[in-house]
């Protein structure tokens, strides 16, 4: 693999000052404790990681080496699953000072979570749940979206959801929904475009329309991904296999069009890292 | 905090989308299957079937992976209790 990327500029290692913004066509990966043994010299080729703002909100010390070993090296964003921006309740009061704490330390560029519910009556879901599309909640979650940004100090994302179910109640669509709570809170996109094409199959409707929808400007990252496709047809955001030919499309219609960082999710049956880079490598032939 | 607060109908939906997932699977049948018979009747009204599934079979989707990701929590964190439980595919 590193003479398939002979000429391709050198990456950014043990640099000491860390970027506060990504390239535009920055390639990452979502860091996983899979991973973490494959971690050393020689270093994966990438851009930067990507980690789950949630298994780090600890002190405990093996994660915090780990972290501490990759900081190091790449820049870091963080990315969020328990903030339950539209869950009956406010986070705790301690939670987003602890994100905030863990992003100055880790110099994230940006952070972001998704635009969802992930529990209620103060239990976790551990899943991210869709609401209706209604222009009252479109408000509702701009105004927390606008809070929690300016909490964080730094920009920060919301992401589009895989879903399996719509409401009845909704009179807009999942893009005009998404657009608008981006738009009004100043926020940016954390667009999934595996999540689009898996809603897109489920709800039968054009992702190419959605992704046309969006506001490239304000995408801080992409994410791509696996899925499965049930006995029934519905499709499941699993993450558990290699990004279909489908989403590689749509990635590089919308990456010609504005690049943006791009970051693989692959969070069940994780491949070795090599074949993780190797995948999320992909991503530069397809968009050329 | 400027967190404003939820309307009244969301935090319904909520909770009976809540009790939904919270339903325990029926094993009655030697396999974990979600039994849609014991939905909410108004969830279900407020959902939309697609062309292939009715509202209750797409909100089943949710139900099953509420379990399944507890199962697999448990049997990756503690494999002996969750043997100890008793099997499951």
């Amino acid at each position: 693999m590193r003479q398939a990327l002979a000429g391709r500029p050198p990456l950014r290692h043990n640099t000491g000052d860390m970027p506060r913004t990504l390239a535009r066509q920055a390639l990452g990966l979502g860091l996983r404790a899979r991973h973490y043994r494959e971690l050393g010299e020689p270093w994966p080729e990438l851009d930067y990681f990507e980690i789950i703002s949630e298994n780090f909100l600890t002190e405990a010390e093996g994660p915090r080496y780990h972290l501490d070993r990759v900081r190091e090296r790449y820049p870091i964003v963080l990315h969020g699953v328990g903030l339950n921006l539209l869950g009956p309740k406010p986070p705790a009061t301690d939670y987003l000072d602890r994100v905030a704490a863990l992003a100055e330390l880790v110099d994230a560029p940006f952070v972001t979570d998704h635009l969802c519910w992930t529990g209620s009556h103060g239990l976790s879901h551990h899943d991210l749940l869709p609401v209706p599309y209604v222009p009252e909640l479109v408000e509702l979650a701009a105004e927390r979206a606008r809070h929690v940004q300016d909490h964080l100090g730094r920009p920060f994302g919301l992401e589009n959801l895989s879903s399996y179910v719509e409401f009845a109640a909704s009179t807009m669509t999942e893009w005009d929904f998404y657009t608008q709570v981006v738009e009004r809170a100043g926020c940016g996109f954390m667009l999934d475009i595996n999540n689009v094409y898996v809603s897109s199959q489920n709800h039968r409707f054009s992702p190419a329309d959605y992704l046309a929808r969006i506001d490239l400007s304000r995408v801080l990252q992409v994410h791509i991904a696996g899925h499965t496709r049930e006995p029934n047809g519905i499709l499941i955001d699993t993450h558990d296999q290699p990004v279909v030919d489908a989403v590689w499309e749509l990635y590089a219609s919308a990456f010609r069009r504005l690049p943006f960082p791009t970051l693989l999710e692959w969070d069940d049956r994780i491949p070795p890292l090599s074949d993780a880079v190797s995948e999320l490598r992909r991503a530069e032939v397809v968009r050329t | 905090m400027s967190w404003p607060d939820s309307p009244e109908w969301l935090l319904d939906l909520q909770a009976r989308f809540s009790g939904l997932l919270r339903t325990p699977l029926d094993r009655s049948t030697g396999s974990m299957h979600a039994d849609t018979a014991l939905y909410d009747a108004v969830l279900v009204d407020a959902a939309q079937p697609s062309p292939t599934l009715s509202s209750a079979e797409r909100l089943a989707i949710y139900h099953r992976q509420y379990w399944f990701r507890l199962f697999t929590a448990l049997q990756g964190l503690y494999p002996l209790t969750a043997r100890l439980l008793g099997f499951w595919r």
